[in-house]
């Protein structure tokens, strides 16, 4: 028996290996091993106030401290039935683009393009190659500066609170984001140009279960209450409060995150999901950019889904724009949150994080301080399929080279963009 | 967070059985596992504050922050007292400055991510919490979320 291990993924957020066990010529066992510390959370929201808890939660992940905020705030109103106005909706939806826009950039520029390029990370790639990075870079900033006039900061926003926004954006700051925003737009034929100009990475295919938020005609990342479960020809679907009969978590020895599997499958969520379940979106400059990278849905290979973040972030650079103009055109209302009453029971919230699905749901008692939380996020519930997706690299692979093997296996595992310490599972309810 | 509670407890709680197999340590602060020689304060620290610590340090200079609350920041910048005008619990008053009174000037309360302040007088603040009939448990959970173990007990 041999046994192909990578210590330490690099280049992806916290901390995480693969190992794999080879009895022979035949793959033993494939593990996603998470080494980062279990956080507890729970014991820290539990008794806290509802004011307190989104920016508690939120420093889960610098990352993506939007989405966690956003669903924290969305899984409060929903318990305590506060209904926010449209304003506030457009505001957040705006929010959680800045988000996804950094976090793709992020992503697509300086983790995940130096694989396909040989490079071992972005400085490197900067040296020869400065196009890419700056581009990412560039894109990155955009959507810092998104999160910063909307939500007070680049990083655990502050201006998001129950009910609404502390204060709206002014015309003046809506106009620099404008201009900023259009800018980014000139740029987002240079990411598919990027993209298109990748070796391809054809080394895993695999039938795949995609779970995404499925919101018709809604095209949000904050809006829905709805998750469509897509495979072959087969849809299911799940409403927020019934989340449990999607994730049905185990605990596993080998990580801190847990296990999820949908009907004893595991399933996949991110952009590639949110595609999958959602193809009306691509439309225009977007079905363009679909043929010119050669995606088609529903695809067999995980690598795909860095096709899909670039589509979305092409996606996210539109939309972020037309919100803003739409936000000049009806002019912002100087709006106090809607008042809050907090009252006994429980509320759930899904939305779509840069990396997926991401789950909070929370017990309140009359006082409305938290008796129980759940949250769940992308990579935990990635980790069983990426799992898979190993599994059928490795026995694809007619090389056994164990570099050959290990640098397609980090592939993938970065092409699933994980964020290892948002998933090590926090809090859960009992 | 009580970081005497007990963790195997704890672990249980959230993974069951399994979580038994895991190791788990309470949080500490960094300075009480190396000698910290430089503290940038915040959750998130301000990008100016990194940067000016670079330059300071490049030229053999100790950075300086803010050794006076949000509060001043926040007057300043002429805003209403969330506080004494509204009745809100804004932890301004013994939270660390240096972030331009971001929270309250967008007209929410401060949580302290900056922790608190060289001489907090949280005493004082935790009397006038209570004159205003906010609850004295709240009021000191709030403080602590950012705050290290000792204050506002």
């Amino acid at each position: 028996m041999s046994r192909i291990v990578i210590e330490h993924l690099a280049r992806v957020e916290g901390h995480g290996g693969i190992t794999v066990e080879m009895e022979g010529d035949k793959v033993g066992s494939v593990r996603f091993d998470v080494f980062e510390g279990a956080r507890l959370l729970e014991p820290l929201v539990r008794g806290k106030s509802y004011q307190e808890v989104a920016p508690i939660l939120s420093r889960i992940c610098a990352i993506c401290s939007v989405a966690h905020s956003l669903t924290s705030l969305k899984a409060t109103e929903d318990a305590f039935q506060v209904r926010v106005s449209p304003q506030t909706e457009l505001l957040r939806e705006l929010l959680y683009l800045g988000e996804s826009i950094e976090s793709h950039a992020l992503h697509l520029f300086l983790l995940a393009i130096p694989d396909y390029l040989n490079y071992p990370s972005a400085i490197a790639l900067a040296a020869d190659k400065p196009g890419a990075v700056t581009l990412g870079l560039g894109l990155k900033k955009l959507g810092n500066l998104i999160q910063e006039t909307i939500g007070g900061r680049a990083i655990h926003p502050v201006n998001a609170v129950p009910g609404g926004f502390g204060k709206a954006p002014t015309v003046d700051q809506l106009i620099e984001l404008r201009s900023a925003a259009t800018r980014g737009m000139a740029d987002s034929e240079a990411v598919i140009d990027i993209m298109a100009s990748l070796p391809e990475a054809e080394f895993c295919h695999s039938d795949t279960i995609y779970a995404a938020l499925r919101s018709p005609g809604l095209d949000s990342y904050y809006a829905g209450d709805e998750v469509m479960v897509a495979s072959n020809g087969d849809r299911a679907m799940v409403r927020a409060a019934d989340y449990r009969t999607l994730t049905n978590e185990v605990a596993v020895e080998h990580s801190t995150a847990k296990h999820s599997s949908f009907r004893g499958k595991p399933f996949m969520v991110g952009s590639l999901a949110r595609l999958t379940v959602n193809p009306e979106r691509l439309t225009g400059r977007l079905a363009a950019a679909m043929k010119r990278l050669k995606l088609q849905l529903p695809a067999d290979n995980p690598m795909d889904n860095n096709t899909a973040q670039a589509l979305e972030l092409v996606g996210d650079l539109e939309r972020a724009l037309a919100i803003i103009e739409e936000l000049l055109r009806t002019g912002v209302k100087d709006e106090r949150p809607v008042e809050i009453h907090p009252r006994a029971g429980t509320g759930t919230a899904i939305t779509e994080a840069p990396r997926g699905l991401l789950i909070h749901s929370y017990t309140y008692d009359a006082a409305g301080r938290i008796t129980a939380a759940d949250v769940i996020t992308p990579t935990a519930l990635n980790a069983a399929s990426m799992e898979t997706h190993f599994r059928r690299a490795v026995e694809q692979c007619t090389d056994r080279d164990e570099a050959v093997i290990g640098r397609r296996l980090q592939m993938i595992a970065r092409a699933y963009d994980p964020c290892i310490s948002c998933s090590v599972h926090l809090v859960r309810r009992r | 967070m009580d970081r005497g509670a007990d963790r195997r407890k704890l672990l249980e709680e959230v993974y069951g059985e399994t979580g038994l197999s895991y190791d788990s340590a309470p949080a500490q602060a960094l300075h009480e596992i190396v000698k910290v020689d430089l503290n940038i304060t915040g959750c998130p620290i301000e990008k100016e504050h990194f940067l000016s610590a670079i330059a300071n340090l490049l030229n053999g200079d100790a950075p300086v922050y803010p050794e006076y609350p949000v509060c001043t920041e926040c007057r300043m910048l002429e805003n209403n007292c969330l506080l004494i005008e509204r009745g809100e619990l804004c932890c301004g008053p013994i939270t660390a400055a240096g972030c331009k009174a971001r929270c309250p000037d967008l007209r929410v309360p401060c949580v302290g991510c900056r922790g608190p302040v060289g001489d907090a007088n949280s005493s004082s603040l935790l009397a006038m919490l209570q004159e205003k009939g906010l609850d004295r448990e709240r009021m000191a959970a709030r403080l602590r979320t950012f705050a290290p173990e000792g204050v506002a007990q």
